[in-house]
């Protein structure tokens, strides 16, 4: 009781506004996880912003286009959806090796700031959650491109997966 | 009760549209854009006295250049090479004529297929990606395919259309930069 009588009742009522303020920042600093679909190009495994993904499909019949980059393999139509084909390995440095488009490839169709792009990629595997904590930026050593276009690397089944900046890519694609 | 007809059926909108084939790519046209269809062997086009010209041709017209066909009236271009495409094997081709300005100009494809009568509704816009990456205006729309189509006939294996399939339709105009329209108005 007479330790009580020591704290006012002004007191009490700012320890515990402190007290539920802090809580609540608390709250709000636990990061969200962050969900990325991992897939392949040639050997190495990529992340791509699971948000960005509209449909993951089986290539199909690829339409070419004359007249465009050797990175646009022309047009797909995926249910009535018409949407290009790129294949973003030569931008990323990546040797262009033949994609095996009956068995494991797909397109992943993707919508960046209002565009729509479908990135072929060599097979998918699953979505895969990551704190931010387990994000890094990504190394140099990686090589230009690939460093430039990653948004960050992560540990993934004892190897690097690459997070692709996908807005960028595309946008190095339209410059 | 009042007899109700419900709206009128208006005639759907179609454009013809002729298929051909340069190599193993398919395209389309409309033939409103085509003034005619020759058969040329390709070997017994005429070809340009070179030594005789007063005028440079632009290189890639040059390079695109088969020959002169009736008479010298007409200056027969490969259509492969004009699109950047790996060069189509043919000496027998058929060659579509195409006005341009003043003149007629002939296009060096494989293989022509029969006229298509397609509906507005099956033209698609090319996905904004691909638009914007185009290095000419060469591609006009892509064709849908409602139902399968045959052409050709004993060429099944390339010629059998599924349906979804996108065929690119080309502008035959986009194919020239303007050094190659002022050569092809002025000069040709």
């Amino acid at each position: 009781m007479s330790n009580e009588k020591k704290f006012t009742n002004e007191q009490i009522l700012q320890d515990v506004r402190l007290r539920q303020q802090n809580d609540s920042t608390a709250a709000h600093s636990v990061k969200p996880r962050l969900k990325f679909l991992v897939c392949q190009l040639n050997d190495e495994w990529y992340g791509i912003d699971a948000t960005l993904i509209r449909e993951i499909s089986r290539i199909g019949s690829v339409t070419r286009v004359p007249n465009t980059p050797s990175y646009v393999l022309g047009v797909v139509n995926l249910r009535g959806n018409i949407t290009a084909a790129l294949d973003i390995r030569e931008p990323l440095g990546l040797e262009r090796r033949p994609l095996n488009t009956h068995t494991t490839a797909r397109i992943v169709v993707c919508e960046i700031e209002g565009v729509q792009a479908g990135i072929v990629v060599e097979a998918v595997s699953e979505v895969a959650d990551f704190n931010q904590s387990q994000i890094e930026p990504p190394l140099l050593s990686l090589g230009s491109e690939r460093a430039l276009y990653s948004s960050g690397v992560v540990q993934y089944q004892n190897q690097l997966l690459f997070l692709l900046n996908l807005a960028l890519v595309l946008e190095k694609l339209k410059a | 009760m009042p007899f109700n007809p419900g709206p009128l059926a208006l005639p759907a909108k179609k454009i013809e549209v002729l298929l051909f084939k340069s190599g193993d790519w398919l395209f389309g046209s409309r033939t409103a854009e085509i003034s005619g269809l020759a058969r040329a062997e390709i070997t017994l086009l005429v070809p340009t006295n070179r030594a005789a010209e007063q005028v440079t041709w632009p290189p890639r017209l040059e390079r695109a250049f088969l020959g002169w066909l009736k008479d010298q009236a007409v200056a027969v271009f490969r259509l492969d090479s004009l699109l950047d495409l790996e060069a189509t094997e043919f000496d027998l081709g058929r060659v579509i004529l195409i006005r341009y300005g003043p003149r007629t100009i002939g296009l060096a494809v494989g293989q022509v297929f029969e006229v298509q009568s397609v509906g507005l509704e099956q033209l698609e816009l090319l996905p904004t990606l691909v638009e914007l990456t185009l290095e000419r205006p060469t591609v006009w729309l892509l064709l849908r395919l409602d139902s399968p189509l045959n052409i050709g006939g004993q060429d099944t294996a390339a010629a059998n259309l599924q349906v979804g399939q996108l065929v690119t339709l080309l502008d035959f105009p986009g194919l020239f930069n303007s050094d190659e329209q002022i050569f092809l108005t002025n000069w040709l």
